[in-house]
C-alpha cells in the first residue's frame, strides 16, 4: 500500500483522490478493539491518585503499624527494664559471692595451714610415744623377769604365780603379768633345754613351806613392792598395779606370743606340785579357823541343855570371879 | 489460590496479611532475642544459686570443724602417761637392781 500511495504522490496527486482506503471499521480486529475498555486517565493512575481513593484505609494500616510499632517498643523497654532489674540483681549477688568466696579462701588457707601445723604435731606425737612404748616395753621385760625371779626366790606357798585366790583377787594385773611372763619363760627354757626347766620346777616344790596364811599376803605385798621403793607399804602395790597393767597393754603381741607358748607348761608345773599341796593347805587351813569355831560351838548343841547351862554357869562364875 | 482468596478464607485482610508478612521476621528476631536473654539470665540465677550454697556448706562446715585439737590433747596426755610410765619402770628396775 505504502508503495502505492509513495508511487501515487510522487507521480500524480489527482491520482490520490482516486484512491480507495480500505476502511478497518467492518474489520474484527477493529470490533474486539472498540470492546476493550477505555484506559483511566493518567491522573487517577499516580500513586497519590491510587491512594488517595483508599485513603481512609492506608490511614488505618499506618495507625495500626504505628499502634504496633508501639506495642512492641513498649514490650521491648518492660522487657529491658525487667532485664536490667534482673542483671543488676545478678551483679549484686555476684559481688557478695565474691566476697564470700574470698573470705572462704582465706579461711581455708588458715585451716590449712593450721591442720598441716596439728598433723605435724600429731606424728610427732605419735612416734615419740611409739619410741617410749618401746622403751617401756624394754624396760617392763626386765621388771617382770626380776619380779618373777623374786617370787621364785619365795617358798611355794607364798609365791605370787601360785593359784590363790587372794592374789588373783588383790593382784589381778600383777598376777596376769607374771603368768604371761612365766608361760613366755618357760616356753623358751624349753626350747633352749628341755631338762633345765624339768629340774627346775622340783626345786621349786622342795622350796615350799607350810607357812601360815597370814603370812602370805604380807610377803606378797611385799614381793609386788620389791621393785618399787621400800617406805612405801601401803599404796605402791595398786600403783604397780596400774604401772603394770599399763605396761603389759602396750606390749602385748610379744607377751601374748610368749603367754601362747607358755600356758602349757604353766599349768602342768603348778598342776603337779602345787595342786597336791595348796587344795589341802587351804582346806586346812579353813577347816582350823572353822573347827575352832565349830568346836566351841558344836559341843553346846550336840551335848544336852545341862551340860551347856553347866558351861555357862561355869563361865558365869568365872566371870563373877574376875569380877 | 490468590492471596485475596486466602485472605477471605481466613477473615483476614488481604492489607493485614501484607503488613504481618512484612513485620513477622522483625517480630519473631525480638521474640527469640528476648527469649534468648531470658534464658541465658536464669542459668545464670540458678549457676550463682549453687555456687552460693556450696559456698555455704564450707562456710558451715568450717563452722563446725574444730581441727584436731581434742586429738592433739589426748596425744599429748598419752606423751606425758608415757613418759612417766617410763621414768617410773626406770626408778623401780634402778631400785630393783
Amino acid at each position: 500500500m505504502r508503495s502505492i500511495r509513495k508511487s501515487g504522490e510522487s507521480t500524480c496527486p489527482k491520482k490520490r483522490r482516486n484512491y480507495q482506503f480500505i476502511s478497518i471499521k467492518q474489520t474484527s480486529s477493529f470490533e474486539a478493539l472498540k470492546t476493550l475498555p477505555g484506559l483511566a486517565p493518567s491522573k487517577q493512575l499516580t500513586p497519590d491518585a491510587i491512594f488517595s481513593v483508599v485513603q481512609r484505609e492506608l490511614k488505618q494500616v499506618k495507625l495500626d503499624s504505628l499502634k504496633i510499632n508501639e506495642c512492641v517498643l513498649h514490650d521491648i523497654s518492660s522487657e529491658a527494664a525487667q532485664t536490667d532489674k534482673i542483671e543488676h540483681q545478678l551483679q549484686v549477688s555476684m559481688r557478695k559471692l565474691h566476697r564470700h568466696y574470698r573470705r572462704i579462701i582465706k579461711r581455708r588457707e588458715v585451716l590449712e595451714n593450721s591442720t598441716s601445723r596439728n598433723i605435724e604435731c600429731c606424728s610427732a606425737a605419735v612416734t615419740k610415744i611409739e619410741v617410749l612404748l618401746e622403751s617401756l616395753k624394754e624396760l617392763s621385760d626386765p621388771l617382770v623377769s626380776l619380779i618373777y625371779k623374786k617370787d621364785a626366790r619365795l617358798p611355794l606357798k607364798n609365791r605370787l604365780s601360785s593359784d590363790q585366790g587372794i592374789n588373783r583377787q588383790h593382784y589381778p594385773l600383777l598376777f596376769e603379768a607374771l603368768k604371761k611372763y612365766e608361760s613366755n619363760h618357760k616356753s623358751q627354757k624349753n626350747n633352749q633345754s628341755a631338762i633345765p626347766a624339768q629340774s627346775r620346777a622340783p626345786s621349786c616344790k622342795s622350796d615350799t613351806d607350810l607357812s601360815a596364811l597370814k603370812e602370805a599376803p604380807g610377803q606378797k605385798n611385799e614381793a609386788s613392792c620389791e621393785p618399787k621403793s621400800g617406805p612405801e607399804s601401803a599404796t605402791p602395790p595398786c600403783e604397780n598395779n596400774n604401772s603394770l597393767h599399763s605396761s603389759e597393754t602396750s606390749p602385748v603381741p610379744e607377751i601374748s606370743s610368749f603367754t601362747n607358748q607358755h600356758t602349757h607348761l604353766g599349768t602342768a608345773k603348778a598342776s603337779i606340785p602345787e595342786f597336791m599341796l595348796m587344795p589341802q593347805f587351804r582346806k586346812a587351813s579353813r577347816a582350823s579357823v572353822i573347827t575352832t569355831y565349830e568346836q566351841a560351838c558344836h559341843p553346846c548343841q550336840v551335848e544336852d541343855q545341862e551340860v551347856f547351862g553347866k558351861l555357862a554357869g561355869s563361865l558365869h562364875k568365872n566371870l563373877d570371879i574376875r569380877k | 489460590m490468590e492471596p485475596q482468596e486466602v485472605a477471605a478464607a481466613a477473615g483476614v485482610h488481604p492489607i493485614e496479611l501484607c503488613v504481618y508478612s512484612i513485620l513477622s521476621n522483625n517480630l519473631d528476631g525480638i521474640y527469640q532475642s528476648v527469649n534468648d536473654l531470658r534464658e541465658s539470665q536464669a542459668l545464670l540465677v540458678v549457676r550463682l544459686k549453687q555456687i552460693r550454697n556450696l559456698l555455704k556448706e564450707e562456710q558451715e562446715y568450717y563452722n563446725e570443724e574444730e581441727g584436731l585439737g581434742v586429738e592433739r590433747e589426748r596425744l599429748e596426755e598419752l606423751e606425758l602417761r608415757v613418759e612417766k610410765l617410763t621414768q617410773k619402770y626406770k626408778k623401780l628396775l634402778a631400785d630393783c637392781v
